[in-house]
């Protein structure tokens, strides 16, 4: 055969809406007032929401987008460029947050 | 016959650079990929720029997600996925050489981004209303906290971007589901509909960001 066209099953389609919609149910939940006030800081519930969006976006790359199925090379530069993206984030947080206030009398 | 010179039923006839309809596409793909690649970099530049600000001034961007009603980037967020997952089922059904199905599903896409963009025009015009514009252009009186701007510089370039490819996603639905309706796509050659695909859960995933920093942080 001179093709390989991998069919993402319907069913795996399905399967991938419903933990989407659900996840997106648990993220608006859990950024609820009530939900916050018990579970602490601002910090976590950044952290808290950045986990689910980022299971969410592994549902999307793996079976919407089909990297599951696909050649590895592409999820390498899926990953690539995230990976800069945090870079670029590490190198700017390290020179924001150590500078010295203005107001210090150092 | 060989491979070399398959036209498909669709009439596609791959570029004679190309071992065969299979080689074309990946290296189709790999360009959509890298393109994506990019894509990733320059909202990321953003997402960085929020990140660290959103921990310098926690407060003022609590202040300005108040003004987002969650309802509606809910509603959008389901839309999308909606969305996304039609874009899926369009390729579905075009690699079983189901144009009916495929080209429904086209149809429902286009829909959801079209209910996409609605839903983000009434919220910029309550936003404007109130004279929260980004930047320097900000007129809103009662501001707690002093820049109180600077979420909507964020607010409007993050959702700015994000809407403008939505934009241009719609036209290249449009591109593809007219390519489609004319028998174009098959299981053979449906290299259009994946590259389109690709790009359109790629808006997918960065809403999927988007959404909880914007609307519930």
């Amino acid at each position: 055969m001179s093709h390989g066209h991998h069919i993402i099953p319907m069913k795996v389609l399905i399967k991938t809406i419903v933990a989407l919609v659900i996840l997106t149910g648990v993220t608006v939940v859990a950024a609820l007032d009530v939900v916050t006030a018990t579970i602490g800081s601002h910090a976590i519930n950044t952290l808290i929401a950045i986990l689910i969006a980022s299971v969410k976006a592994y549902l999307v790359a793996a079976y919407f987008m089909g990297l599951k199925y696909d050649s590895r090379t592409h999820t390498l530069v899926l990953i690539s460029s995230v990976g800069f993206v945090i870079l670029l984030y590490l190198f700017s947080a390290i020179d924001i947050f150590s500078r010295t206030p203005i107001e210090s009398t150092l | 016959m060989s491979t070399d010179n398959t036209v498909t039923a669709g009439g596609h006839k791959h570029a004679h650079h190309f071992r065969d309809g299979l080689h074309e596409f990946e290296a189709s793909k790999f360009g959509v990929w890298l393109f994506l690649a990019t894509e990733i970099l320059m909202f990321g530049g953003l997402f960085v720029g929020y990140f660290l600000y959103q921990s310098r001034y926690p407060e003022m961007f609590v202040e300005g997600a108040s003004f987002l009603d969650w309802r509606y980037g809910s509603v959008n967020t389901i839309v999308l996925l909606i969305s996304s997952l039609t874009m899926a089922l369009s390729i579905h059904y075009a690699q079983k050489n189901n144009k009916k199905a495929c080209v429904t599903n086209l149809v429902i896409t286009l829909v959801c981004a079209g209910a996409f963009m609605v839903i983000k025009y009434l919220e910029y015009s309550h936003k404007f209303h109130l004279g929260l514009f980004p930047g320097e252009a900000f007129s809103y009186a009662d501001a707690v906290a002093p820049n109180l701007a600077m979420y909507f510089s964020f607010y409007f370039l993050m959702t700015g971007l994000h809407g403008s490819h939505v934009l241009i996603g719609m036209g290249l639905i449009i591109w593809v589901l007219i390519r489609a309706s004319k028998g174009e796509f098959n299981s053979e050659y449906y290299t259009p509909l994946e590259g389109v695909g690709l790009f359109w859960h790629l808006v997918d995933l960065i809403w999927i960001y988007l959404f909880p920093i914007l609307y519930l942080i």
